[in-house]
């Protein structure tokens, strides 16, 4: 697993919990879970550039294919390495 | 990664307590080679401890520190209180504490838990197959606590339905990280284990009934069946009752109403209700329990102000996601999601804190997220709701809200 900080823009509309709500495109284009890094305030979110940055786990095979998704720009990322015991 | 709650300004709050008496304390003051004599009577007392070695795992006595025998890793290595009187003791608002000076490193499983470990998960705080609670290196849920540091940490027991409190102080500040749902007071024990440089004790102890976080509300909706959810009944714990009976204030497009000691949602689907009440405080633990459900959202509700402003952690059976909502000016922004193997089927109870600006969830399974904002930080009323997706089958059986800022001076 690899742990990133992933720039992605908002979008409004339905989310992964059906409902309506501005959200990283990044979940809807990837099966990722995004936290939010940034923790500004909602008032504060410029709205041009359109972006802010996510940090999401996920395995190898879903991070190339972030990589190789020209909408988004993997700043940094990192194997997970787990405990022995 | 992130390190929540440094330089973020947090707060603290001063609880003297004067004339702590000790029911046991040991300060490992007399060195000894391992492995170490035990049952062994504590320095300065009172009581003693009886001291598990097996599998070559042996302690020692250096520089005042309880130490681990690193030749021999990998294995249990536990300290106890000789008997049950000290679990009998246990009762709310005592402390057992612990104080490690060197920190732990990422591969050391320890802390306090009940009877004894038989598993772990790869969690900040986890929960083996026996009532154990550990602490480690790393993990999501403790975020503020740096592994190669010293930190203390105390289990306070609570009475039922929440069971315990643990609480991390590392850099002067003490988080109440945690509360778990342990039916009973075993009988606890310190233990530590690992793969390399295992963490040492510098101190265990005991200590007589002194404090707890102060309890601002709570209702366990054990009242007659009604389509309105009247006012909160204090009534949370069993020992002490919390808040006075207090008007819920009620916002959305649907209906609860009280069945059988629960609150259940109306509308079979896609509908919801608000649900907040006064607790005169915006840095709070809030805790709730689930019926057995097998679909739907459990909702808390933090910092509310009025429908178009608040904070909802919503935990989703359907993936066993917990989703972080904060909604200002009537827009909704999903700022976290974290998959936390939700299970409403096993009625777990989950816990919220707000302290600042820092949020910190947890399950009774040991999954939990962290995240920080300043939005909506001031506002005093917490709640929950419902949010159905099929079947009207979720329901919350408890909900109980605490002061969360808090030091103990131990």
């Amino acid at each position: 697993m690899y742990r990133a900080h992933v720039v992605t823009s908002w979008i409004s509309g339905p989310d992964a919990t059906g409902k309506t709500s501005w959200h990283p495109k990044l979940a809807n284009d990837h099966d990722v879970l995004c936290e939010d890094v940034t923790q500004q305030l909602a008032a504060n979110i410029p709205p041009a550039p359109n972006e802010y940055t996510v940090e999401i786990v996920c395995s190898e095979e879903i991070l190339d294919e972030i990589e190789a998704d020209s909408a988004y720009f993997v700043s940094w990322s990192e194997e997970i390495i787990e405990s022995p015991v | 990664m992130r390190d929540l709650g440094m330089g973020l300004g947090l707060s603290s709050r001063e609880y003297p307590v004067g004339g702590i008496a000790y029911l046991l304390r040991d300060q490992f003051t007399t060195p000894e080679a391992a492995p170490i004599a035990s049952p062994r009577t504590c320095e300065p007392g009172p009581g003693t401890l009886a001291l598990t070695q097996i599998d070559g795992a042996q302690w020692s006595i250096v520089d005042g520190n309880l130490t681990d025998d690193t030749s021999a890793v990998g294995w249990f290595k536990q300290v106890w209180a000789t008997d049950d009187t000290y679990a009998v003791n246990a009762s709310p608002g005592c402390i057992w504490g612990m104080k490690v000076p060197n920190g732990f490193d990422t591969y050391v499983y320890a802390g306090m838990c009940a009877n004894k470990i038989t598993g772990w998960a790869p969690d900040g705080i986890s929960r083996g197959t026996a009532d154990a609670l550990n602490i480690i290196g790393t993990g999501s849920i403790l975020t503020p606590y740096v592994a190669s540091e010293p930190f203390e940490f105390y289990m306070i027991p609570r009475p039922d339905p929440f069971g315990h409190y643990f609480l991390l102080k590392q850099s002067g500040v003490t988080k109440l990280v945690y509360a778990r749902d342990y039916a009973n007071y075993g009988l606890y024990h310190w233990t530590c284990t690992g793969y390399s440089n295992i963490g040492d004790f510098s101190e265990v102890f005991i200590t007589e009934d002194t404090w707890y976080p102060t309890p601002l509300q709570s209702d366990t909706f054990d009242r007659a069946d009604s389509s309105d959810l009247g006012s909160t009944d204090g009534a949370g714990w069993e020992n002490a009752a919390s808040g006075t009976a207090t008007a819920w204030i009620q916002s959305g497009l649907t209906d609860t109403e009280i069945v059988s000691n629960g609150v259940e949602q109306v509308e079979a689907s896609d509908a919801y209700r608000h649900h907040a009440v006064e607790c005169g405080e915006a840095d709070i633990f809030i805790s709730m329990k689930w019926t057995p459900a097998a679909s739907g959202y459990g909702i808390f509700i933090a910092r509310y102000t009025d429908s178009d402003n608040m904070w909802q952690l919503q935990v989703y059976n359907g993936n066993g996601i917990a989703y972080l909502y904060e909604c200002t000016g009537g827009i909704w922004y999903q700022r976290n999601a974290v998959d936390v193997d939700a299970d409403l089927t096993a009625s777990p109870h989950g816990s919220w804190q707000l302290d600042g600006d820092d949020m910190l969830f947890g399950l009774t399974n040991g999954k939990g997220m962290t995240y920080s904002s300043s939005a909506h930080n001031t506002s005093t009323k917490h709640g929950f709701a419902l949010y159905t997706t099929g079947d009207r089958v979720l329901k919350w059986a408890c909900f109980a809200v605490d002061q969360s800022e808090s030091i103990i001076n131990v």
